[in-house]
């Protein structure tokens, strides 16, 4: 038998945010800073379907891609289990779902919600034809998505980073000293 | 900093160590250290009794509730031959006194003979009792503490070997931290099946002779920071600190940093690990490991791979070697004083220990801290910032 020398005070991290908040991005980098695993939801649902993100809204509505955002998260948050620490990046409207909530409030040791503003947002996502939900009046429905999520988005959140004017390297920093001092307590 | 200090004898009542420089807050448990005692008697040909026998050990001071105080952790390991007969009662007691039999005849290829002359002893117990490798024990336990001070920012160690005898693995896999009960349950700690089976066959042909072994070890640390060790002072490079490490322990003679020695052959263009980066986790990364995860004394962030080759062991069952007694000067045959073949997979085991202890050093050197979380926190900001 081998000892278990292992010991951490992180073990599961979920970022959330609208699209284009960065949750990608930060979130691979945050994972590498604490030595971490790091899941895409977006990215484990489109591997494990076969899939884009857009084919599955387009063919099979919204709420089969909830669904399987619910099994994306129970298979990253398992992983967590095995004594791995993992950052896990999330889609967008992940909060929409109350099941997907629900796990995210039982399983996470902390979420972090990347609340940037919408112009930022709207910047960011520029050209990424793979947000079915931007088609059309990208400024208007980033807006009111603003809005409609921003109640879930802190339900869930036990940590809110405001990025606004920050880069991307100055989130990572906010968001890896934060969870480091948060998962403490 | 951290330092520690060892003592006692092979023989003797108990090996003690103190470890000074760990933070606060480290959940450790005796079990912990014990089990990483136990692995160092991991080997093949070691009895039923060498592979299971626990060392009983205390924890004498700066662990309190299973927790770290971050004063100086007091670990005595008591010596079970001690307790079960009164054999070396009188033969290492403390008191004033003489033995009635000093042994005379130096064995080659220890420290006995230049340790008498040295230190004006005449008897060559006085040395060898101390020049055993039971000593690393006392080191392996200040190394659980290492280990366990290390994975607060996910830095696993491991070890695996990788020639035993003539007998070497062709394979270039190299096991991770979930391979290491793998590793551990192979008599030979080899990760690789093919070459166990030819490491086993050369160890058995070897105790038929009544001949001894030695073999390479690599050791491998996942997970590290970047800019552990410094460029700034040949006494600071890791790489260097890591050489002195290894070369410490008993019967080592000789230690690679990456592909060392076999790097010297190449042409430049082969010799180097190329930069790349990549953009997704912000890293700097190196394909190759032909410099071990070390550039200019100073840890890279990639795999740090150092290997380790000990000598065969200088008792032997039946090949005895010449040597002289001191008394008398005449020609004589070396005593006995112990008659495993081969003690390479067990020194893998102390091989991580060292590998942990200058690293944990050099760690606590860079990112400092007095509680556990305050370390963690230093090591996380520095990775953050450079992204």
């Amino acid at each position: 038998m081998i000892s278990d020398l292992k010991q951490s005070s992180v073990k599961a991290v979920v970022l959330v945010g609208l699209m284009g908040s960065g949750k990608s991005s930060v979130g691979a980098k945050v994972a590498r800073c604490i030595g971490a695993q790091f899941v895409d939801t977006d990215d484990l649902i489109a591997q494990r379907t076969g899939r884009s993100v857009r084919d599955i809204f387009a063919q099979d509505g919204e709420a089969a891609f909830r669904d399987a955002e619910v099994s994306a998260l129970t298979e990253a948050f398992s992983s967590a289990l095995l004594g791995n620490d993992i950052v896990i990046s999330t889609g967008g409207g992940i909060v929409l779902s109350p099941i997907n909530r629900k796990v995210i409030k039982e399983k996470a040791s902390c979420v972090v919600w990347l609340d940037a503003p919408v112009e930022d947002l709207l910047r960011r996502t520029g050209n990424v034809s793979k947000r079915p939900l931007l088609d059309g009046d990208a400024l208007g429905a980033l807006t009111k998505m603003a809005k409609d999520r921003f109640d879930l988005y802190e339900e869930v959140a036990t940590i809110r980073i405001d990025t606004k004017k920050l880069s991307v390297a100055d989130v990572v920093l906010k968001v890896t000293t934060a969870i480091t001092t948060e998962v403490k307590s | 900093m951290l330092r520690y200090l060892t003592a006692g004898e092979s023989h003797g009542q108990a090996l003690v160590v103190i470890v000074e420089g760990l933070p606060a807050g480290l959940n450790v448990t005796a079990e912990q250290i014990q089990i990483e005692l136990g692995r160092r008697r991991l080997g093949y040909g070691r009895g039923p009794r060498q592979r299971f026998e626990v060392d009983e050990i205390e924890l004498l001071g700066g662990i309190r509730h299973g927790r770290t105080l971050g004063s100086p952790v007091a670990i005595k390991i008591k010596n079970t031959e001690w307790f079960r007969s009164d054999v070396w009662h009188e033969e290492m007691s403390p008191a004033p006194g003489k033995t009635k039999k000093p042994l005379t005849q130096p064995r080659p290829g220890h420290a006995d003979l230049s340790g008498m002359q040295k230190y004006g002893l005449s008897d060559a117990r006085d040395v060898l009792e101390r020049a055993s490798a039971r000593e690393t024990a006392a080191r392996v336990a200040a190394g659980a503490l290492a280990k366990i001070f290390l994975s607060t920012i996910n830095v696993d160690i491991l070890s695996h070997v990788t020639q035993m005898g003539s007998a070497k693995s062709l394979s270039s896999a190299r096991p991770t931290i979930a391979d290491l009960q793998k590793v551990d349950d192979s008599p030979v700690r080899c990760f690789n099946s093919d070459a166990e089976a030819a490491m086993i066959a050369e160890i058995e042909a070897a105790a038929k002779d009544g001949d001894s072994l030695g073999g390479i070890v690599e050791v491998l640390a996942y997970g590290l920071p970047v800019g552990l060790g410094s460029y700034v002072h040949w006494d600071r490079k890791l790489d260097g600190l890591l050489a002195q490490a290894l070369m410490s322990i008993q019967a080592v003679k000789g230690v690679e940093i990456g592909d060392g020695f076999e790097v010297a052959g190449r042409r430049g263009s082969q010799a180097h690990d190329a930069i790349t980066f990549d953009s997704a986790t912000g890293d700097y990364r190196r394909e190759t490991t032909l410099a071990g995860g070390t550039e200019g004394g100073m840890t890279t962030g990639e795999l740090l791979v150092v290997r380790a080759a000990m000598k065969p062991l200088a008792t032997l069952n039946k090949p005895t070697l010449k040597t002289v007694d001191t008394i008398t000067k005449e020609e004589t045959k070396s005593f006995k004083e112990r008659t495993d073949v081969t003690a390479v997979p067990a020194m893998g085991v102390v091989a991580e220990t060292m590998v942990a202890l200058v690293l944990a050093d050099e760690a606590q050197r860079k990112f400092g801290g007095d509680s556990v979380e305050e370390f963690v926190r230093n090591a996380r900001s520095f990775a953050a910032s450079l992204k």
